[in-house]
């Protein structure tokens, strides 16, 4: 078998296609993540809203959103890179002028979240834990999202 | 028991009872401070405690910068030396103790419809707090922003008169239109502006795009597409409590002090009230669109 077989080489080519390493992400993909995470974390808290203020009947989804807000929350320090700082979005510039302060917001709605499941899964106060998670989205919409 | 006796106990009493009415004459102007949505306005962001109510809080509008004034009760600075009648003047008439007019960034033109009682509320609890020896900065204004085209201004735009409730309606009707109307000066950001800056009454609460700060403020009137015409009241009422909106986003920018400062604190009877005003109100498109 000959080393020029074609069939060989382009087969390696597309191996080094598909292994190559990834490049790197186009702005608007990282904005379009960021607003898609927002939107899942947004619909939890509005599902669990309807339930804690007895607008369904649908308790038993309760902990799973709880669950959801948690895991969610965990992610939003990862969805403001740099290079997501310009394009069509919201965010505001404050948000890369003052990283510790906006890491601090981040790291109390990822609390608020958890304080809530706790609530949630022992019996605690429900909808203050609720309203507590409320008010750390509002603070940092407050301070790092452009109105709409 | 002796006369003197007798006497000193009901003289004791009677101090009581007034310190009494004294205390909840300050508890009621605390929370009118909030529905009034005093504190956003005069009171500089990420503000110390020793910076409360005295003012210096830069209001960018089309007409100039203007700077918000100390109203803690200094004598010098603040409002310390102003009588009853002066301060209901400022609020019905927007005229200062020195005769001087304001400019309509002192919300006058919806401040005027609140009652005089709950002026004397809001004063008595402003005069409960320690005054701070702060000077306003001078306002930045366009040539065209002076003080005596206010006289034209107000011919305009300015129609002085405490609130008449209309008795066709309910009183929580009426609570609401005398909260968003009055005290909460909703329309002062979600109304647009005719060419004088007067309020354009033929849009009342459908959006506005030139908001504080360059924002863009939504429709507000129950228009389906537009508005909150799919906004049930309690979905309203939670809004105006923690800021969310019925698909899970919370509001940011300008709204978010107004969240904080004023409507977290109002009661959820009062919150409801505004929620039934605003869905009373006749549906416009937005003037966004």
């Amino acid at each position: 078998m000959s080393y020029r077989n074609p069939l060989i080489i382009l087969l390696s080519m597309a191996a080094v296609l598909l292994f190559a390493p990834v490049h790197a992400t186009d702005p608007e993909d990282l904005i379009d993540y960021r607003n898609s995470v927002m939107r899942a974390i947004g619909g939890h808290s509005a599902a669990a809203v309807a339930i804690v203020r007895g607008q369904v009947e649908h308790d038993e989804h309760l902990p799973h959103h709880a669950e959801a807000l948690v895991t969610t929350t965990r992610m939003i320090a990862a969805l403001f890179p740099a290079e997501s700082a310009e394009g069509d979005t919201d965010a505001l510039a404050r948000i890369w002028e003052e990283p510790e302060a906006f890491s601090a917001a981040i790291a109390n709605t990822e609390q608020a979240a958890e304080a809530f499941l706790t609530a949630v899964n022992e019996g605690g106060d429900v909808g203050s834990a609720m309203r507590d998670l409320g008010m750390s989205c509002r603070s940092c919409h407050e301070d790092y999202r452009a109105r709409r | 028991m002796n006369t003197q006796r007798v006497v000193g106990l009901l003289a004791l009493l009677l101090v009581s009872g007034a310190q009494a009415a004294d205390e909840e004459r300050i508890e009621r102007g605390r929370y009118l401070l909030h529905a009034g949505g005093c504190i956003t306005c005069h009171t500089v962001d990420n503000a110390e405690p020793e910076d409360f109510l005295a003012g210096g809080r830069a209001l960018e509008t089309p007409f100039g910068t203007f700077y918000s004034p100390n109203i803690t009760p200094d004598p010098d600075t603040g409002i310390g030396h102003w009588s009853d009648a002066e301060f209901i003047t400022a609020f019905r008439y927007g005229r200062a103790p020195d005769g001087k007019r304001y400019y309509p960034a002192f919300p006058y033109s919806a401040y005027t419809g609140i009652k005089d009682a709950d002026l004397l509320d809001l004063k008595a609890y402003l005069f409960s707090l320690e005054p701070v020896d702060r000077p306003t900065p001078k306002h930045e204004l366009s040539w065209f922003a002076f003080r005596i085209g206010m006289i034209f201004w107000n011919w305009l735009n300015f129609e002085p008169g405490v609130f008449q409730p209309d008795p066709e309606q309910s009183a929580q009707w009426n609570r609401g239109a005398y909260l968003v109307r009055h005290l909460g000066h909703c329309g002062e950001c979600h109304t647009p502006r005719t060419w004088t800056g007067g309020l354009d009454t033929s849009n009342h609460l459908a959006g506005n795009r030139e908001g504080p700060g360059g924002d863009r403020v939504p429709n507000i009137t129950p228009d389906r597409n537009t508005g909150i015409g799919r906004w049930s009241e309690s979905d309203i009422e939670f809004f105006l409590d923690i800021g969310m909106l019925p698909d899970g986003d919370f509001t940011g920018g300008s709204m978010g002090p107004v969240i904080s400062d004023s409507t977290s604190h109002l009661t959820t009877e009062d919150r409801r009230a505004i929620a039934a005003y605003l869905r009373s109100l006749e549906p416009l498109p937005s003037v966004l669109d």
